[in-house]
């Protein structure tokens, strides 16, 4: 996960442990930490969790580097930000991510998001965040 | 001879018809009125003159026969020899135009379109000018206006794009800025009901409520700021920077002494501005300035000013028809990658995520200057400082 703001990672790590604690989470704190753990690991994640705004690499330009890396592109991308704006989810589809989370208000949501994911078999897990991106808010306003 | 004497009677009505074919040749040139017609000799001595002359100019042939045509001229042109340029080129090519200003008998100016063209006797030696000239002044007025128009429309179209951009990354801020400590507050009050929590992870629950709301507060604050910025023009007053400079330090007084800060100013100007805009600028820029020092580094800023003329001017600013004070704020501080020095001016823009900014200040930075018709630019290093050039129209 690369996110700048420690509050979410924590919470984001929490409620990773209380679903299974056999789960490996690495976190950077910008997108350009994120691309240097990336290329420095020997088994790559399965999973990545991208926030937008962050300093030095924003999440855009990380998932960008990530989708031009032959080594990496396969890898399924949510985007995770604060953000409700439409355009910014739609952006994000486009962009190659699989799927676009706004942060939650509740740890409970959180934690509800996190086992399905974790609990859905590896080779079916693009298939659990595109049905998880079907059902994206489409009510949202701003543009 | 018989042929000849029977002839005579031809010659003389020959000769009639052509004094009355010249005649009505200078009677036509010396009746058109919406055309001045003259004859130059070689050195521009005017020959002739007509209704449409005078109409034009304002005198009467009287007073203008004899003269030199040059005294058509405005003082600027004749300095810069544009009526000689004008013959020469006529001598040399047949022919020359021009458009341009002319001067009335009553010194006032009128737009005129003119064509001089060389006068040649058989042998092909030039023997003067005809010089006809049109009073464009309606059309030139009218052109203008158009031009006026279309500038303004243009400027008016940069100012809506502008508000445009300015309203939709209002939105973003709403969608995603003041989103996030409403989020925080939310979830971390959640956390509080859920079940078997220690009294000690339910102090850390409410620390983090304040400090979300504590955010919120300062965000709101900081858009209000920015706003009243925006929307809220004073008339502009004579300021003298000097004293915003003081002002600032007073008001930053325990700042300043508990991080041992050490602001070094030269004389600064005196400009045309609205004050607490201008305040809003240097509170910014040294605020900024000690919070992004070194760390176990004691802030050091310093402020110069130079009064640049036109041909001295960045690209970005927006007029370029007077002089500007450039005002360094310089500092040692942390710095920041060149790469970013536009997008910092940004609403919101934060490089480093930390909890006493809000990301405001530096666009407060921008639109100050912007509404005092100058410019702010910044460069920087990582480690090796930040200095922050602001351009100011010097009054």
């Amino acid at each position: 996960m690369a996110d700048d703001d420690q509050d979410d990672t924590e919470l984001f790590e929490e409620a990773l442990r209380n679903i299974d604690t056999h789960i490996e989470f690495y976190r950077a704190t910008n997108g350009k930490e994120l691309i240097t753990q990336l290329s420095a690991a020997r088994i790559p994640p399965e999973i990545i969790f991208l926030d937008i705004n962050m300093p030095e690499l924003d999440g855009w330009e990380s998932l960008k580097t990530i989708k031009r890396d032959d080594r990496l592109k396969a890898i399924p991308v949510v985007m995770y930000s604060t953000s409700a704006a439409k355009i910014d989810g739609n952006k994000a589809i486009k962009a190659g991510a699989v799927c676009y989370l706004e942060k939650p208000h509740s740890f409970i949501k959180l934690q509800d998001f996190l086992e399905k994911i974790s609990g859905s078999p590896k080779d079916k897990l693009v298939a659990t965040l595109k049905s998880i991106e079907a059902t994206r808010s489409h009510n949202i306003i701003v543009a | 001879m018989k042929l000849k004497s029977e002839n005579a009677p031809d010659y003389i009505r020959l000769a009639e018809e052509l004094r009355r074919s010249e005649e009505r040749y200078h009677k036509m040139i010396a009746e058109v009125q919406d055309y001045a017609i003259l004859l130059l000799n070689k050195n521009g001595d005017i020959q002739n003159w007509n209704i449409g002359a005078e109409m034009i100019k304002g005198y009467k042939a009287s007073e203008i026969i004899g003269k030199n045509f040059r005294q058509f001229y405005t003082a600027e042109d004749v300095k810069n020899g544009l009526p000689d340029r004008l013959l020469q080129a006529a001598s040399t090519t047949g022919r020359a135009a021009a458009e341009g200003w002319r001067v009335k008998k009553d010194k006032s100016l009128f737009w005129a379109s003119v064509v001089i063209t060389a006068l040649h006797d058989e042998s092909g030696e030039i023997i003067g000018f005809s010089k006809v000239t049109r009073d464009l002044t309606e059309r030139k007025k009218y052109e203008d206006r158009l031009l006026s128009n279309a500038l303004e429309l243009e400027a008016k179209n940069q100012e809506l794009e502008i508000l445009n951009a300015e309203l939709s990354s209002f939105a973003y801020i709403v969608s995603h800025d003041l989103k996030e400590p409403v989020r925080k507050i939310r979830i971390f009050a959640d956390r509080q009901l859920e079940e078997n929590k220690s009294p000690e992870e339910n102090r850390k629950f409410t620390q983090k409520i304040i400090t979300s709301a504590e955010h919120m507060q300062a965000l709101m604050e900081s858009v209000l700021l920015y706003s009243r910025v925006s929307i809220e023009s004073a008339a502009p007053e004579t300021i003298d920077l000097n004293e915003i400079l003081q002002t600032v330090k007073n008001d930053l007084e325990l700042t300043i002494q508990e991080n041992n800060a050490r602001i070094k100013a030269e004389k600064l100007p005196v400009i045309n501005g609205i004050r607490f805009q201008l305040y809003q600028l240097f509170l910014n820029l040294l605020s900024n300035a000690i919070k992004f020092a070194k760390p176990g580094e004691l802030p050091e800023i310093s402020i110069t000013s130079t009064l640049l003329t036109k041909d001295l001017l960045p690209a970005e600013l927006p007029v370029k028809t007077r002089s500007y004070y450039q005002i360094t704020f310089a500092d040692k501080g942390i710095g920041f990658e060149q790469q970013h020095a536009e997008n910092i001016f940004d609403v919101f823009k934060r490089l480093k995520k930390d909890a006493l900014g809000t990301g405001i200040g530096l666009s407060i930075v921008k639109k100050v200057t912007l509404n005092h018709h100058g410019y702010v630019t910044a460069t920087s290093e990582p480690d090796k400082g930040a200095a922050f050039q602001v351009y100011l129209p010097a009054t």
